[in-house]
């Protein structure tokens, strides 16, 4: 219940700042020129539309919480950091994507992801970790013609 | 930073390795050719039709790159600022060089390009419904003059060569007609035949179909003169109004390309198009083949973009 | 009658059904792969196609062109990783009957669906396209402006339990769509000058986001070890994956309407499979006698998503062929095909050239044929996929879907977009938000936006265009009544539970 009230109220907020920030920031000449009679409903509209249905539903969870969430399963003791480190690892990931190529950013993150979710079978992980970026982008750039990003690896071509 | 120095020691490592002497240029590793649409779009057609025709003269493999986005402009944008080694193309020659660039700010401009070649020229047609008491364009002035503001027109996207074509035209009749967008040609032409909008401009291979058919009257076209596809449609410089655009498709590369690359790209597309391959899928595919050398289809789109910009500049 | 036996003749050439069959095996298979599309295959093969005979480009173009989708809803079953956006509704309930041990069941449903989906649309392909294509036309934007107002009830059929949660993430999807340029002026929106937002986010890593990276982050709370789906062969197991009558018997009429909305929907420009995914699923739901039990492993929301979705296929060739006109991509690439093969598409193609017509429908036809028997032999083995720890597949579903967003604009920047995806759907989950809502109304609102504008400009800023075109206002009327019947039925299910508690 009181996981509900916060999670209203600071989608609300969130939603006001939006209405009351982000949508004037739309700016255009939409108002003048030769077509500008015909244009009735202006680009500001359906963002006024959202931001105001998002703070109103927000508010709406805020008064009237029904206590249906996860929120237990994350409160579990190592349950946020698990999943911090899953997310952290998967933007590192894309960060390195162009810099070092997907193979080589692939087959770094895997073996991360393995040893830091406790798997210590080495014999598993480090074929794992290597194959299966390789075979992945030979499935994409063979079969379906799509390069990923070479990296360091376009020093083979 | 670390990108850029990983770059740099990439090139270094490349220059050495592949260090010739100064003799003619020759690809080693494959070229690209982006394009700034979506797969089975008309630039796209284009592009690897252009790639099937030309692949055998290269001993490198031409790749199509889709980078759609923003009617073009990512692409465009991409390919004006990698270096001109002849590795990275684009398709270009359509609204994203000649005329979204004078209806909103992009981060490139024609001067970043340096032609390779033209491949084709499409003609712009103004069409109306078949059965609508529109059928030439002095049936049009005259009743979007007699009720000013009421007719309306479907482009294929704000900014979009066909929009600034109906500027154009607008202008040059002196006559008010209401603009309502719509997401590709595709669209706007469905818009027209369910008589949601009185006129529409279409591409020859979209018109022929539907003129085959009966359910389009073909008003204008907004050449210098006429096409052999419909030899009866007039220009609209013939009937007096000055209005001349074109949609063209061609190779393009950043401008710091060398002359020795320039000859070598120009040289073997140019093989590309007189191959059969090229003729056959042109001509099944209406398209007008239309060669220029890279200087000369420059020229072209800087003479249409000046166009399209005095006439937005006037507004 | 000769036609289509002529063109069965040809399509039963040991060479030709060879190319149907391997053009359905790497459908199916880019299908079910997060980022590769039904169109990047279909525009790959195209130039494959210039020296081919009509008959063996056909197969191979539509043998590609109609194994996607069901592709598609394999990876949302197994993995909860819709392949393709049209899934994304099969995945609500298909992933559920994975986890309760139930995917080879989930998978048969689907395809049996599938199967009646695309005959369904060929069935209509054959009788009355261009009739159908006519009533297509006279969509114009206010007629469509209704329907999406109709398609946008589905938002409170698709809420689950927590109506205001349900509500609150369409909003949220509503204004996610409104990143980007706006659709008439093309002025920016939220785009922060970046040149990647002004298409908006890119739809297909927002829906692997909010699906398969959430599901991997949830998961990796636990270390991978548990909430996972496990399949095991035993003979227990065996008879839980069997279909029965009753079955059969609760999926027939939500397949039969799915296929009519599926239909419907795909013969208009501009909506697609996806719309018409979530607008049967809704409305299979909204006409179910336990609404309750959607979202929680219900075989008839899979069979009516992928009846739907699959419906798509057929009925999206009726503009294409009759009109010349392409309602979206993957059949503009097949009327750029037709035209190599030197067919002229349009009103006129039934006259001129029946026989490549009557090959396009025994084409079709054999594809749906060829998808079921390949998708049949291959179920088990590939769902076989699930006995492989999760801390090892979750990583390697990571690196194809990093792959897959990557290469649908080769643009790294939808990758990230991909992650922030991810995380929201993760945040959403935490605080029992549901996603699905999210994605439809994401989905709805460009077109919505897009042509609402395009009616009042016709219109000079008067609603009244909206109550004066008939078809319009059924749709408004229809909209108004789903809404009141679900109000009304929400109030009735709120007494009962009062009454027993």
């Amino acid at each position: 219940m009181k996981t509900d009230r916060i999670f209203g109220c600071v989608s609300a907020l969130l939603g006001l700042l939006f209405v009351f920030l982000a949508v004037p920031s739309i700016t255009g000449d939409w108002q003048q020129g030769e077509q500008a009679r015909y244009f009735t409903v202006g680009p500001r509209l359906f963002p006024y539309i959202s931001g105001v249905l998002v703070t109103v539903f927000a508010v709406l969870i805020a008064l009237k919480p029904d206590g249906m969430n996860s929120i237990a399963a994350f409160l579990q003791p190592g349950a946020a950091k698990r999943a911090l480190f899953a997310i952290v690892l998967a933007f590192v990931y894309v960060a390195l994507l162009e810099p070092l190529g997907f193979i080589i950013a692939s087959v770094l993150v895997l073996f991360a992801f393995f040893i830091g979710f406790g798997e210590r079978r080495w014999k598993l992980i480090v074929p794992i970790a290597v194959i299966v970026p390789i075979a992945v982008s030979a499935m994409f750039s063979g079969f379906f013609k799509v390069q990923l990003p070479p990296g360091l690896f376009a020093i083979s071509f | 930073m670390k990108r850029l120095s990983i770059a740099a020691i990439l090139t270094l490592a490349v220059a050495v390795l592949f260090a010739a002497p100064a003799s003619a240029w020759e690809p080693t590793k494959p070229i690209k050719i982006y394009v700034g649409f979506s797969p089975g779009g008309g630039t796209d057609i284009v592009a690897r039709t252009l790639v099937a025709a030309s692949q055998e003269f290269f001993p490198v493999p031409l790749v199509v790159v889709n980078k759609p986005g923003a009617g073009g402009t990512i692409a465009a944008d991409f390919v004006s600022k990698q270096e001109g080694d002849g590795y990275s193309l684009l398709v270009a020659g359509g609204s994203e060089s000649t005329s979204v660039p004078n209806h909103r700010e992009v981060s490139y401009s024609l001067d970043n390009f340096r032609g390779v070649l033209r491949n084709i020229r499409a003609r712009i047609i103004l069409v109306s419904k078949a059965g609508s008491d529109i059928k030439t364009i002095d049936d049009l002035v005259k009743k979007a003059k007699a009720e000013s503001g009421k007719l309306a027109y479907a482009s294929s996207g704000a900014g979009t060569l066909y929009h600034s074509t109906m500027l154009l035209f607008t202008k040059a009749a002196g006559i008010d007609m209401k603009h309502v967008p719509y997401k590709g040609g595709s669209p706007a032409m469905a818009a027209l035949l369910g008589g949601h909008v009185d006129i529409t401009l279409a591409a020859p291979e979209e018109a022929q179909a539907q003129v085959e058919a009966g359910q389009v009257n073909l008003l204008g076209l907004t050449s210098t003169e006429r096409t052999d596809l419909f030899p009866d449609v007039p220009t609209l410089k013939e009937l007096g109004y000055d209005v001349y655009l074109e949609n063209q498709k061609g190779i393009v590369g950043p401008a710091s390309m060398p002359d020795d690359v320039y000859q070598y790209l120009h040289d073997k597309f140019k093989m590309g198009m007189d191959t059969k391959v090229w003729q056959k899928m042109a001509g099944k595919l209406k398209l007008e083949t239309s060669y220029l050398n890279g200087p000369d289809f420059k020229d072209a789109m800087g003479t249409m973009s000046k166009t399209i910009g005095d006439a937005v500049k006037g507004l | 009658m000769d036609l289509f036996i002529s063109a069965a003749s040809e399509v039963f050439a040991p060479a030709n059904l060879l190319i149907l069959l391997a053009s359905t095996v790497i459908g199916i298979v880019i299908g079910a792969i997060p980022g590769l599309t039904v169109t990047m295959a279909v525009a790959l093969a195209v130039p494959l196609t210039i020296w081919m005979e009509t008959t063996p480009a056909m197969l191979m173009l539509l043998g590609l062109y109609g194994s996607g989708i069901y592709g598609g809803s394999i990876s949302a079953c197994l993995l909860n990783a819709p392949g393709t956006p049209a899934s994304a509704a099969t995945a609500l309930d298909g992933y559920e009957l994975g986890k309760q041990g139930k995917a080879l069941k989930a998978l048969k449903v689907a395809l049996w669906a599938s199967v009646y989906g695309g005959l369904f649309s060929i069935v209509l392909l054959v009788l009355i396209a261009p009739q159908l294509a006519q009533v297509a036309l006279k969509f114009g934007p206010a007629e469509i402006t209704c329907l999406l107002i109709f398609a946008l009830t589905v938002v409170s059929v698709l809420s689950g339990d927590s109506i205001m949660k349900g509500l609150f993430a369409a909003a949220l999807g509503m204004l996610l769509a409104t990143i980007g340029a706006d659709p008439m002026l093309m002025i920016p929106r939220f785009t922060f000058g970046v040149d990647e937002l002004f298409d908006g986010l890119a739809y297909i890593p927002l829906l692997i986001g909010l699906f398969a990276i959430a599901e991997m982050f949830a998961q990796s709370e636990q270390s991978f070890r548990f909430g996972a789906t496990i399949l095991s062969i035993k003979d227990g197991e065996r008879d839980e994956n069997r279909i029965y009558a009753e079955d059969v018997k609760k999926c027939a009429i939500p397949v039969i309407r799915s296929g009519f909305f599926g239909a419907f929907i795909g013969m208009l420009p501009g909506l697609g499979a996806a719309v018409a995914s979530f607008v049967g699923y809704a409305e299979t739901k909204r006409a179910s006698k336990e609404p309750e039990k959607f979202g929680k492993g219900a075989i008839e929301g899979v069979a009516a998503s992928e009846s739907a979705n699959n419906a798509v296929t057929g009925s999206a060739m009726i503009p294409m062929l009759a009109l010349a006109i392409p309602g979206d991509p993957p059949t503009a690439i097949l009327l750029s095909a037709l035209m190599i093969q030197g067919v002229t598409v349009g009103p006129l193609i039934f006259a001129n050239n029946p026989d490549v017509v009557y090959m396009i429908y025994v084409a079709l036809f054999m594809a749906l044929v060829a998808t079921a028997g390949v998708a049949a032999m291959f179920m088990k083995p590939i769902s076989h996929v699930l006995r492989v720890p999760k801390v090892f597949l979750y990583p390697i579903i990571l690196s194809m879907c990093v792959a897959g967003s990557y290469a649908i604009r080769f643009n790294v920047f939808d990758v990230f977009v991909m992650l922030g995806a991810g995380v929201l759907g993760y945040v959403m989950r935490i605080f029992g938000v549901p996603v699905a809502p999210l994605l439809i109304a994401f989905i709805l609102t460009r077109p919505f936006e897009e042509s609402l504008r395009q009616a009042l400009i016709r219109s000079e800023g008067s609603l009244m265009v909206f109550l004066e075109h008939p078809i319009a206002l059924f749709f408004l009327i229809l909209a108004v009544a789903a809404v009141a019947f679900t109000v009304w039925r929400e109030h009735k299910t709120g007494h009962r539970i009062g009454e027993q508690g």
